[in-house]
């Protein structure tokens, strides 16, 4: 296996994106992201898309854009691991270099959410597990199936929605200093609890938000690095993969995502390290419950003390260990397919110590970060851990 | 081409989808509930019980299965209220999915707690029977307080 590294990033816009299509805001993350690495697109032998579609008109998206950018004539492919969509991409791009295929690739995740009405949205998200025993009767929905995973957590170990809330007060802290995020409003706790119910107990600050976007990078062999004289190369270190059940009624428990513990374990083994080791992490904060246990489940906090982490501000900036101060999907926005690839243009300008405003950039110790990247409800879910 | 200049997009052509979606395998689920019962599958080779049902087993791949009736008292998990709700449940009330587990007979359901049960009395722990009901020939199973 060669070594693969990130040399170039670029991040679209995330919001209500009425303005631009999805080979458009696509082409918002392309450009920067080339010019970052000091290729041109007709450099680039493959491109892996993350994306799901079906709430925008394109079928044949990885083809569209590729032409719309000058890409056409590369190796194209579309994956779908549902909101791990981007991460697949990225694996698939890290696998075409490690394993000596390509020498330059550009990983894309985008999605264009909002070209649908929200009920529309919200049902094809909904369907995103079994569809006949989940679906057909009994109408779960995203906000739904997390907040299954909320009751229990509450149940078991007296997790409180006041501790819900203290992480969307943290990720709208940091997504409000965020150029690319869709959402820039400090909030308290009393404005997130006040919020409407979506699905009980998760309300409106809970959730993350429907929106467009876009995120692209570019990985890079080492013969590569040393071709285009990168100064500060972004090597991924480690990768783990892994799933669980697709009805919910056969997992083992209902407080954690076992798919989230096996990914990161095999993670940390390739990389060498361990959760100690990791200077920041960027985890799958879709609804607030999933940043806690996220906590738990890649080892930041033994299970049951997630609250107690975020009560005592551990994930901030300063903390024991900062998580998602990029503002998250929580506040950032979750395009769906972009959302893998987003966490690694984040991680990469935290790696290189290069994130404006300062007061989002955090100390680094080890040069060691975290992609934490769930899809569905820890149906899927790849944990990447990057070195500088 | 419905062209919008006030909002800068353009209305695409509409798409209605209905899946046909096969059953036969698992036939006898859908007829039992009509005896008002809900089965799930066991595997003949190795013993493994499954809901939901299939006709296959998912531990070592047998297509020898049998069917077994799940009537015991199951225990409440999980639970959350829908409020905000797909395209196509607009028309229901908010409703309450939830997660069960019926140790005597080695399975866990996903159902919804009847509509007409209070939602102040659902909680993690709380005690309940599975109930097939049929309305307007759509076949479903919800959870009953058992006690």
């Amino acid at each position: 296996m060669r070594k693969v590294a990130i040399i170039g990033v670029g991040h679209a816009k995330f919001g209500r994106r009425q303005d631009v299509n999805v080979c458009e805001i696509a082409f918002e993350a392309i450009k920067p992201a080339l010019e970052d690495a000091g290729v041109s697109a007709k450099d680039i032998e493959y491109m892996p898309v993350g994306t799901i579609g079906m709430w925008y008109e394109e079928g044949l998206p990885a083809v569209m854009i590729a032409d719309y950018c000058g890409i056409s004539g590369a190796g194209l492919a579309r994956f779908e691991a549902a909101c791990a969509s981007g991460s697949a991409a990225f694996f698939s791009g890290y696998m075409a270099i490690a394993s000596g295929m390509a020498d330059l690739v550009l990983v894309v995740g985008v999605e264009k959410m909002r070209e649908v009405d929200t009920p529309t949205a919200v049902e094809l998200i909904g369907r995103a597990g079994s569809y006949l025993w989940e679906f057909e009767n009994f109408g779960l929905t995203f906000p739904g199936y997390y907040a299954l995973h909320a009751t229990a957590h509450m149940a078991k170990f007296g997790t409180t929605e006041e501790d819900l809330a203290l992480v969307a007060v943290k990720n709208h802290h940091y997504a409000n200093m965020n150029p690319y995020a869709h959402l820039h409003e400090e909030i308290t706790v009393e404005k997130a609890l006040a919020s409407p119910v979506v699905a009980w107990p998760l309300k409106l600050y809970d959730c993350c938000t429907i929106c467009d976007g876009a995120a692209a990078v570019v990985l890079a062999s080492e013969e590569k690095v040393k071709e285009l004289g990168i100064d500060t190369p972004v090597w991924v270190a480690g990768l783990g993969f892994s799933s669980d059940s697709g009805n919910l009624t056969k997992r083992q428990s209902y407080v954690g995502l076992m798919a989230t513990v096996w990914a990161s374990q095999k993670a940390y083994k390739m990389a060498k390290v361990g959760p100690e080791d990791v200077d920041c992490a960027t985890v799958h904060d879709c609804f607030t419950i999933a940043e806690i246990m996220a906590y738990e489940d890649l080892g930041f906090c033994k299970k049951g003390e997630g609250p107690k982490l975020i009560r005592e501000e551990q994930t901030y900036v300063g903390g024991k260990i900062p998580v998602n101060m990029d503002g998250g999907l929580k506040a950032k926005g979750h395009p769906i397919g972009a959302t893998g690839v987003s966490m690694m243009v984040e991680l990469t300008r935290q790696l290189r110590e290069e994130v404006e405003p300062r007061e989002r950039q955090v100390p680094m110790k080890n040069y060691v970060a975290l992609a934490h990247n769930v899809g569905g409800t820890g149906h899927y879910c790849y944990v990447t851990i990057l070195r500088r | 081409m419905a062209y919008d200049p006030a909002s800068g997009v353009l209305r695409s052509r509409t798409l209605t989808l209905t899946y046909e979606i096969p059953v036969s395998k698992i036939a006898r689920f859908w007829e039992a509930l009509a005896e008002g019962k809900v089965l799930g599958t066991v595997c003949k080779k190795c013993g493994r019980k499954m809901f939901p049902p299939q006709a296959v087993c998912d531990k070592c791949l047998s297509t020898d299965v049998d069917w077994f009736e799940i009537k015991s008292v199951g225990e409440v998990l999980a639970f959350t209220h829908i409020v905000v709700r797909p395209a196509s449940f607009q028309d229901q009330k908010v409703y309450t999915p939830a997660i069960a587990e019926f140790k005597e007979e080695g399975v866990r359901v996903l159902a919804w707690v009847a509509p007409e049960v209070p939602k102040r009395q659902i909680k993690v722990g709380m005690k309940v029977r599975l109930e097939p009901r049929i309305e307007d020939n759509r076949r479903t199973w919800v959870f009953v307080p058992a006690e």
